[in-house]
């Protein structure tokens, strides 16, 4: 029997105090159009139209609806849009939605793959371990194609619209998590001595479970204890409130992130109180997944937050005298119900029993429901059985739409676990204790098992209390701390498989009864090894409806208690979260020189070289290499300028800084003369070459050393470390950013900065190469060095950042006249491999040595001590079987080897290409290798193998490629 | 101050005055540089900065010191000297001296640029001769300067930054050295007569970024650019 067709509204009840009746908001759903209320959610909008089926289940394609209303299971994830796994009954429906279910082919209604679930006997638990692997053909060509079409329950939307997501710090004396009775007065009593605290919770309003369960018969208790307590947290404005906010998880020294629509907010307490409450647990009997069968908090909800009548003639099965106020509840509603199945034999005496018998409700005590059934299609429940258990004989039936379950529960004890307490299970009367939970954490309310209202609120005032005092801000005395809180006894609902099975356990993974039993069968007696092989408690609702039951069947069928068994532990995140708050905003910080915008406006393509960018050439990007021609031939014949900005730079001063030098760096710097830069190597207590550059004497107690530009930070770092330990009367500073600087590099450079310089003599005499002066450079006050990279005649001019892009821009204007071009870094890379100069950390690698990379003569063997000195004696006596060279093509037609790319050696791996260009100056391709120490020799063959297999014969030569003499350099 | 100017005709430039340009700012001269006056509205600005503004100090003196002897150089020329590590203390003259370690000290400037108390130090430390003196640091160039101030101020931080700089919590004339937005940055709480507000030093190189981060952290605050003006009246109002 297909269920009554959907009618606008069609139940919808007064009452519904989230929802605002006056404002519809109308949507579809799988194709059709519906209306709910401003303030609906996705599931209360469609319950209130009569459609309960939102989504076809994992594995066998079963229709699926509202179960618990809270977002505990997978059973409610629709798609809204772009957005998939979005959970129904939490999700505010919005004008104009386009919303769909979930998980089949074809329709919501008629899916084509719900036919797999008759095919359930041939997909027992763990049969892919089993199924999938033969042949390896049938594997790649059927199965894994087959299985990823169906993978997963949503669909991912390239085209889905970016959205705007942060991140906020929080920062709190006390966090309570959790906003029911004991959670609000936690708060209160925390706050008393002006604490600030946070209050968190995960619905749209507190109150906890007073906002949908009903304490006595006339159902006004819970609301008044309620409103009086809001009262009171609105009152103090020291308590912080987060409603509709859920706090996915904790992490050490109690930070917590707690997520309210598309931000995170890193929330760090000093003292927490968790008072997350407890979930209802499902019944497993035959077919208990159906549409209409649910949890009695899931109706009370779907009552008293959406105003929505939850079926028309129920059941409600129960073990306590909650479900009686379920049972209230309903008949308020306007619903039939056809009786009160409790599995207790004796009668309570509770108000709420008393008034259910009085209004002639059926009450059949010591019965459970064993099964029940839906129309074609399992599209809605229409009938429910009971019984004893003693048989066929013994059973009953009732027609009904809903089947309210409300036959125990289990704490949220998520966080609490994860935080690193433990659940433990008292076997004697089925309840969870948490126990060996760390310092500056507290549980409260039905969590800690203190049930009802009373002793909820009284053991949440006293854990507030508790995390106040450990502030040493506790207002008041202690008080009476609350003793053991009734016990809930309940009446177990028998776990067995059914004959007929869809006795599900975990509705998420599709698992029934006797998919854990045949786990256990399988030899998997563990419950960590049960949850791996069969993957309970591994869906969207990880464990919180199938934990206990698992845990019942696994000790069942290994004859211990649940207490011996224990329940799987729980890791974050608490919920699904969107990666979109994860991920954003994300920061991302850059780095610009003074001259970064001349460089866009010139049309350079940018790199990044760390949170630098740089110019890498100027021009389009597909005329990449014809542009670093023009400006390689523009620099060697007549004027070029590169921002070298980049480089780092490091002020050595004090009384030791030329002993500081000596020690830091493989050189001789005691006599480096005033007025003179030197080439600097520094290597590490291993002996391999960590950076490079060169230091600048401005007196005799003052250097100016640059870096490498990505070394900058790590060199300061490592000078401050060795002079923690020599304390050496010298001070590091690391002026990096400090100094704008430009290279000036080509025959006429010192033509063009003859124009600009009044008070330094530029000439070769009075300014040799490797000098360095202080003076004004187009009226800006400069250091100008005689350094180059390039192997040409080049001026290094640094000024302070803030006059970086007016230097650039009097050069530019000042050059054209010389036909200036500005070059990129990676003209610049080519320009000095054919001087055969090295780049650090590209041309060397963790083990690369000065011996190798032909650096020797930078090494003062006569300073008593350098970092590194003793390695490098001791790796000069054990030479590597490697060595850097030089090497050159000579074919025209052959082609350009990569970086990376191996080098061979009588067939051997002996090294790689480090740096390589194809030399329009030079009309060869020439580079950088390490290549076998015994072929390293000038004239030696260098086999490189190439990207695709081929070779191609290299053969070393002598450094440099370019000006061996360095006439051009120091003209 | 003279007549509105642009930045590209002084030879020192703020790193951010092209974003203060495209946001609408008018400039005047100060000493070798271009300062940031308004950016079209002084009276709003100075509205809107008692809730959240941003206001770019970059071309304002300032100056730095560190090493052996630091301190003692600096008391002999009557500064007056926080009383620990990563705490400001206020001059006469409206400076700040912020101690960023056992030997390092930061002078800014007052808001109104008119001190002089970097510059003076400057020019001492280079003709004293007493040794050890520390040596000076080129802040105007490691760091972008800019001040936050309004009722506001806090919460934006809260979006950047994991250090509680709640007016409750974090002190008037107390110093974060910490991580703002995955970058290293210094944080004075220098409130502006009874008007909550901060100084923010970050890399001179990363002005750009720290821009585009601060205005979209401002955005749900409605926070704005505020220029030196405002910047000053506000000062003047809140003394």
């Amino acid at each position: 029997m297909m269920p009554d067709s959907t009618s606008p509204g069609v139940n919808r009840v007064p009452g519904g105090e989230l929802v605002d009746y006056e404002q519809p908001v109308a949507f579809t759903f799988e194709g059709r159009s519906f209306q709910g209320l401003a303030g609906d959610t996705i599931a209360s909008a469609l319950a209130a139209s009569n459609q309960w089926v939102l989504s076809r289940s994992f594995k066998y394609h079963r229709p699926r609806g509202i179960f618990s209303l809270a977002g505990w299971e997978a059973n409610t994830l629709v798609q809204v849009g772009h957005e998939p796994n979005v959970p129904a009954d939490r999700e505010r429906v919005i004008e104009g939605a386009s919303i769909e279910g979930q998980n089949y082919r074809g329709s919501l209604e008629e899916d084509r793959d719900a036919i797999l679930g008759r095919f359930a006997r041939f997909m027992p638990v763990g049969f892919y371990y089993r199924a999938f692997y033969r042949s390896q053909w049938f594997w790649e060509n059927f199965w894994e194609p087959a299985i990823r079409k169906k993978a997963g329950l949503g669909r991912i939307s390239p085209d889905a619209p970016h959205r705007y997501f942060d991140k906020v710090f929080g920062f709190y004396d006390v966090a309570v998590i959790g906003g029911g009775p004991a959670g609000m007065a936690a708060a209160l009593e925390a706050s008393q001595s002006g604490l600030d605290v946070l209050l968190v919770d995960e619905n749209r309003t507190l109150g906890g479970a007073l906002a949908y369960e009903r304490l006595d018969d006339e159902g006004l208790a819970a609301a008044q204890h309620r409103a009086e307590l809001r009262a009171s947290i609105e009152q103090q404005p020291t308590i912080t409130v987060m409603t509709d906010a859920v706090c996915n998880g904790w992490f050490a020294d109690n930070w917590l992130p707690v997520i309210k629509d598309n931000r995170l907010y890193k929330i760090r307490a000093r003292e927490l109180v968790l008072a997350t409450g407890t979930m209802g647990q499902p019944a497993t009997f035959h077919n208990n997944d159906l549409p209409g069968i649910m949890l009695g908090s899931a109706a009370q909800r779907l009552i008293r937050a959406y105003g929505v009548r939850p079926g028309r003639r129920a059941v409600v099965y129960t073990n306590d005298d909650d479900g009686y106020g379920v049972a209230l509840d309903l008949l308020d509603a306007g619903t039939d119900i056809v009786g009160v199945v409790d599995l207790r034999t004796e009668p309570s005496r509770d108000a709420r029993v008393l008034a259910v018998a009085d209004r002639g409700i059926a009450i059949h005590r010591g019965q459970g429901v064993n099964s029940a059934s839906a129309g074609e299609g399992n599209w809605h429940l229409v009938e429910v059985t009971i019984g004893t258990g003693a048989g066929p004989a013994s059973t009953r039936s009732f027609d009904c739409d809903l089947l309210c379950v409300s036959i125990g529960s289990m704490p949220a004890y998520q966080l609490a676990l994860q935080a690193g307490a433990r659940l433990g299970h008292n076997d004697s009367d089925a309840t969870f204790s948490i126990v060996g939970l760390p310092e500056h954490i507290a549980i409260a309310g039905s969590l800690n098992s203190a049930c009802g209202v009373g002793p909820a609120i009284a053991d949440g005032r006293y854990a507030g209390w508790c995390a106040a005092n450990s502030l040493g801000a506790a207002a008041g005395a202690e008080p009476e701390r609350p003793g053991l809180a009734p016990r809930r006894l309940t009446f177990l609902h028998p776990v067995r498989a059914h004959s007929k099975g869809k006795d599900f356990v975990d509705f998420d993974e599709d698992l029934q009864v006797a998919d854990i039993a045949n786990a256990v069968a399988e030899g998997y007696s563990e419950l960590e090894l049960v949850k791996r092989f069969s993957t309970v408690g591994m869906g969207p609702s990880q464990g919180r409806h199938s934990a206990l039951n698992t845990a019942r069947i696994v000790a069942q069928e290994t004859d211990r208690t649940v207490g011996e068994v224990g329940v799987t532990t729980a890791r974050p995140p608490v919920y699904g979260e969107r990666l979109g708050v994860l991920a954003g905003r994300s920061f991302e910080p850059e780095r610009h020189t003074a001259m970064h915008h001349r460089h866009l406006e010139a049309g350079a393509q940018m790199l990044t070289a760390g949170v630098w960018w740089r110019p890498a050439f100027y021009g389009p990007p597909e005329r990449r290499d014809e542009c670093v021609s023009r400006e390689a031939v523009a620099v060697r014949q007549n004027l070029g300028m590169i921002d070298v900005s980049t480089l780092g730079g490091l002020e050595v001063r004090g009384p030791d800084a030329a002993e500081f030098m000596n020690r830091m760096y493989t050189f001789a710097y005691l006599k480096q003369p005033i007025g003179r830069a030197r080439y600097v190597l520094m290597t590490n207590d291993a002996g391999t070459i960590i950076d490079d550059g060169v230091a600048c004497r401005f007196a005799e107690d003052w250097y100016y050393v640059t870096t490498t530009t990505t070394g900058a930070e790590r060199v300061y770092q490592t000078m401050l470390w060795w002079n923690a330990q020599w304390r050496l009367n010298v001070d590091v500073a690391n002026v990096s950013v400090a100094f704008a600087a430009v290279n000036v590099a080509g025959p006429r450079s010192r033509e063009l900065l003859d124009t600009l310089v009044d008070d330094i003599d530029l000439s070769a005499e009075a300014f040799p190469y490797m000098g360095v002066r202080e003076g004004h450079v187009a009226g800006i006050p400069a250091r100008v060095f005689r350094v180059g990279f390039v192997g040409e005649l080049g001026f290094e001019v640094h000024v302070a950042s803030g006059h970086g892009e007016a230097l650039w821009d009097t050069i530019m204007d000042a050059g054209q006249v010389f036909g200036i071009v500005p070059f990129g870094v990676e003209t610049q890379r080519v320009l000095r491999l054919e001087k055969g100069h090295i780049i650090v950390s590209q041309d060397t690698d963790a083990m690369t040595t000065p011996e190798e990379a032909h650096m020797t003569w930078a090494i003062s063997r006569r300073k008593p001590f350098f970092v590194g000195k003793r390695s490098i004696e001791v790796r000069d006596r054990f030479l590597s079987k490697r060595k850097l060279v030089g090497f050159a093509i000579d074919d025209p037609f052959a082609p350009l080897p990569q970086e990376s790319n191996l080098v061979l050696h009588e067939g051997e791996i002996a090294g790689f290409v480090t740096s390589v260009v194809r030399s329009s100056n030079l009309g060869r391709i020439i580079g950088l290798a390490y290549t076998a120490r015994d072929a390293s020799e000038p004239g030696d063959a260098v086999p490189i193998r190439l990207d695709d297999g081929r070779s191609v014969d290299a053969t070393v030569v002598e450094l440099p490629f370019y000006d061996p003499d360095n006439r051009r350099q120091e003209m | 101050m003279s007549d509105e100017m642009q930045p590209i005709n002084v030879k020192r430039r703020s790193p951010a005055y092209r974003l203060n340009a495209v946001a609408g700012a008018r400039f005047t001269a100060y000493a070798d540089t271009a300062l940031v006056t308004d950016y079209g509205d002084p009276g709003a600005e100075e509205t809107a900065a008692r809730q959240l503004g941003l206001c770019d100090l970059s071309v304002l003196p300032r100056l730095g010191f560190k090493g052996a002897g630091t301190l003692d150089w600096l008391a002999s020329r009557n500064v007056a000297l926080p009383a620990a590590v990563n705490l400001a203390s206020p001059q006469a003259d409206g400076a700040t001296a912020a101690q960023l370690g056992p030997e390092e000290i930061l002078v800014l400037s007052d808001i109104a640029g008119g001190s002089g108390l970097a510059e003076r130090l400057e020019s001492d430390w280079h003709s004293s001769e007493l040794t050890p003196r520390g040596f000076p640091l080129p802040r105007r160039e490691t760091h972008a300067w800019f001040r936050i101030s309004g009722e506001c101020s806090a919460a934006m931080f809260a979006k950047m930054s994991a250090i509680d700089l709640r007016p409750h919590k974090f002190d008037r004339h107390q110093v974060a050295q910490t991580s703002i937005a995955r970058a290293t940055g210094i944080i004075i709480r220098n409130d502006i007569g009874s008007l909550l507000a901060y100084d923010l030093l970050v890399d001179w190189t990363m002005a750009d970024y720290y821009v585009h981060v601060l205005l979209d952290a401002m955005a749900e605050f409605e926070g704005r650019l505020i220029g030196h003006r405002a910047l000053c009246a506000l000062a003047d109002t809140t003394a």
